[in-house]
């Protein structure tokens, strides 16, 4: 972006951004070891013996008592559970890391690693939906607001805002449910797809990619709207207004390329959620996402996707911290160049 | 000195006001009108819950009671929030599980401001090692999904009477929404410390406990008023989503978000009995709103930058611009005239 990097090659230009990227990702390593410890105490806490939940009544209420402890035994083998807690941590730790198995589901009868990622893909459809139709929608808007700064429009904006970001998420989905699925019949109620076909899926996303929508909206709009204020306060601004630039110019190349700094951070913050998805809205309108299968894990005390859910969640915090910072470093030059920590 | 004398001409001593920058705060939050309708919304819900409560509390309201002949009932002026299907009546839950979330909200709130800035002036403070130690634990915390790591401390406590739970809701919420407050302050005191005021304390051989206390803190408050209050409309919020799932206090104590998720379970009892649902969602609504209209007008009033105008100041600007545009109009009007 700057005047110099014309003539810097490609390998040039990236290396700041490699050595970066490893120096964070190593950074990375105790937290996430942290982060592990913490949740697996927290599943380890949680009351209920798991084999005893994972036993099949039809099987076992025929059994003798020497043969059902038998099969109990065996079960708790075959889950690991007859060695200590520290032992399986490790286990834990090694199978997740190093092997790629995330551990075998009571829930599903079937290991995590067949059926996570389904939920994730769905949860990703949604959310990546209803993420890139808020921004879309937002980041005119916050300009539009900022540069009609204490206007009416601007003062309008600021009102829908705040009703906006205190809504609670259930409250606004059930709301639209009354109005486009009882009354209007617009929609379905809840579910992903119709067993009997006569119902386009496409129908089944449109109130779940609405609450999404509506709920970042508000702060995505206020994000960018106060960005943008304080970008426009700059002598820059004043330099370009003064050279006689229109004022379009100004705004959109000018003041937004600078405003862009925290809204990047808010990609960054969003990452998280697009692949996780909001275990309220999901748990509403019954769609089989990461959050519904989260609600579903802690019903059946399902300690190994829990596990899995939760140490997934938390990496992309991380990751979505370090895109943060790499977002800086490829929009900021000063930051890029080392000039500012 | 003869000049001065004649600058200050026709300056008198009423004239001259100064204010302290809690006067200035207070009057910049007064001009603002929606800071001010948040500000008196939140009073009148806190005093409607607070009066219910007690009086619940001294007539021995048992919020178990059933009556199977008041099942349902819309609402009335007997019941102005309508019944539910047990016969308990809707508007005494709802202000009840008003009282929760306040109850919630305030606890946790003074829980997560108290550590936050115990932190955050640490790490500010003494830097170095300390300041990464804590820095650490703040990331570890932080990339935790909020609601998933609160709906698993909650579910431990699954089977714990009500009453426990309500301090294990505030514990999660205190423990885990200190870190933004954290680090404002924390970025907060490194730039103060470096200031010459802090280097006085240091040469008048202050203890660095008062140095903190005394010095620091202060000028951070402000900030961590307004940081205080989004973490307290945070907290009800987050309280209403574990209630919604059935992982907060719970029954025969009502909460809003256990009120919103039985009416949740099909479109029939939505549309049907909308009044078990539409009011604690309402108030819940309004109750958020209220706080952060509040915490938003703080924000404004803090800010040195921006001015204070009295109303009077402010109605003067207005006639002034008016004056000034019908002027523009009939200069234009006489150019064209003259044309």
């Amino acid at each position: 972006m700057g005047h110099k990097s014309g003539s810097k090659t490609f390998f040039e230009i990236i290396t700041p951004y490699i050595t970066y990227l490893a120096k964070r990702l190593i950074s990375l390593i105790p937290v996430l070891f942290i982060i592990t410890i913490v949740i697996y105490t927290l599943i380890n806490l949680m009351p209920g013996d798991p084999i005893m939940a994972m036993l099949d009544p039809e099987k076992t209420t025929a059994m003798t008592i020497e043969e059902r402890n038998q099969y109990v035994e065996t079960m708790r083998a075959f889950m690991g559970y007859d060695k200590g807690i520290v032992a399986r941590y490790f286990i834990w730790l090694r199978d997740t890391f190093f092997e790629g198995e995330f551990g075998y589901s009571i829930r599903f009868n079937k290991p995590v690693n067949l059926i996570i990622g389904d939920y994730i893909a769905r949860s990703f459809k949604v959310n990546i939906i209803g993420f890139i139709l808020a921004f879309l929608i937002s980041i005119p808007i916050g300009i539009t607001a900022a540069v009609k700064k204490n206007k009416l429009y601007d003062k309008f904006i600021t009102v829908v805002t705040i009703v906006g970001i205190s809504i609670p998420s259930f409250f606004l989905a059930l709301l639209l449910i009354l109005l486009f699925v009882v009354y209007l019949r617009l929609f379905p109620f809840s579910g992903m797809s119709d067993p009997k076909g006569v119902i386009p899926d496409w129908k089944y996303l449109v109130l779940p990619v609405t609450v999404i929508v509506l709920t970042s909206l508000a702060s995505l709009v206020r994000y960018v709207r106060a960005a943008m204020i304080e970008v426009l306060k700059a002598d820059y601004i004043r330099t370009a207004r003064a050279k006689g630039l229109t004022e379009k110019i100004v705004i959109y190349r000018h003041a937004f390329q600078n405003a862009l700094i925290p809204v990047v951070t808010l990609i960054g913050m969003y990452i998280p959620l697009l692949f996780g998805g909001s275990i309220v809205v999901e748990k509403i309108f019954a769609y089989p996402g990461m959050g519904y299968l989260l609600n579903e894990a802690y019903g059946y005390k399902d300690r190994a996707i829990l596990q899995t859910a939760l140490l997934f969640f938390g990496m992309l915090t991380l990751l979505g911290n370090i895109f943060i910072d790499i977002g800086y470093m490829v929009v900021d030059p000063r930051i890029r160049e080392g000039k500012v920590k | 000195m003869s000049e001065i004398i004649e600058q200050n001409k026709g300056f008198s001593k009423e004239d001259e006001v100064i204010l302290s920058p809690t006067q200035q705060i207070i009057i910049k939050f007064k001009n603002n009108k929606l800071a001010m309708f948040g500000f008196w919304l939140f009073t009148i819900i806190v005093t409607v819950v607070v009066v219910t409560h007690f009086y619940a509390e001294f007539t021995g309201y048992d919020f178990s009671a059933t009556d199977p002949a008041l099942k349902n009932l819309g609402p009335s002026w007997e019941h102005p929030f309508g019944t539910d299907k047990y016969g308990r009546n809707t508007f005494v839950r709802v202000l009840e599980g008003g009282w929760i979330s306040l109850q919630v909200g305030f606890m946790s709130t003074i829980m997560a401001v108290t550590i936050g800035v115990t932190m955050g002036s640490i790490a500010g403070y003494f830097g170095g090692k300390i300041d990464s130690i804590i820095m650490r634990i703040v990331e570890v915390i932080y990339s935790f999904p909020f609601l998933a790591i609160a709906f698993t401390i909650s579910a431990i406590f699954r089977d714990k009477p009500p009453q426990f739970r309500l301090f294990v809701i505030v514990g999660i919420l205190g423990l885990i929404s200190w870190t933004g407050l954290a680090r404002i302050v924390r970025g907060q005191i490194m730039s103060l410390k470096e200031q010459e005021f802090i280097l006085a304390t240091k040469a008048l051989g202050i203890k660095t406990r008062n140095q903190i206390i005394r010095h620091l803190i202060p000028n951070v408050l402000a900030m961590v008023v307004v940081s205080g209050t989004l973490t307290f409309a945070n907290a009800i919020l987050m309280e209403a989503f574990l209630s919604f799932l059935n992982l907060s206090v719970t029954e025969p104590i009502p909460t809003w978000g256990a009120l919103l998720s039985k009416a949740s379970q099909n479109s029939t009892s939505l549309r049907k009995f909308w009044w078990i649902w539409i009011f604690p969602g309402t108030m819940l609504f309004m109750f958020i709103m209220s706080i952060n209209l509040i915490g938003e007008g703080l924000r404004d009033a803090i800010d040195p930058k921006a001015e204070i105008t009295t109303k009077e100041q402010r109605k003067a600007a207005k006639e002034r611009r008016k004056a000034e545009k019908q002027a523009a109009k009939e200069a234009k009007l006489a150019s064209k005239g003259g044309v």
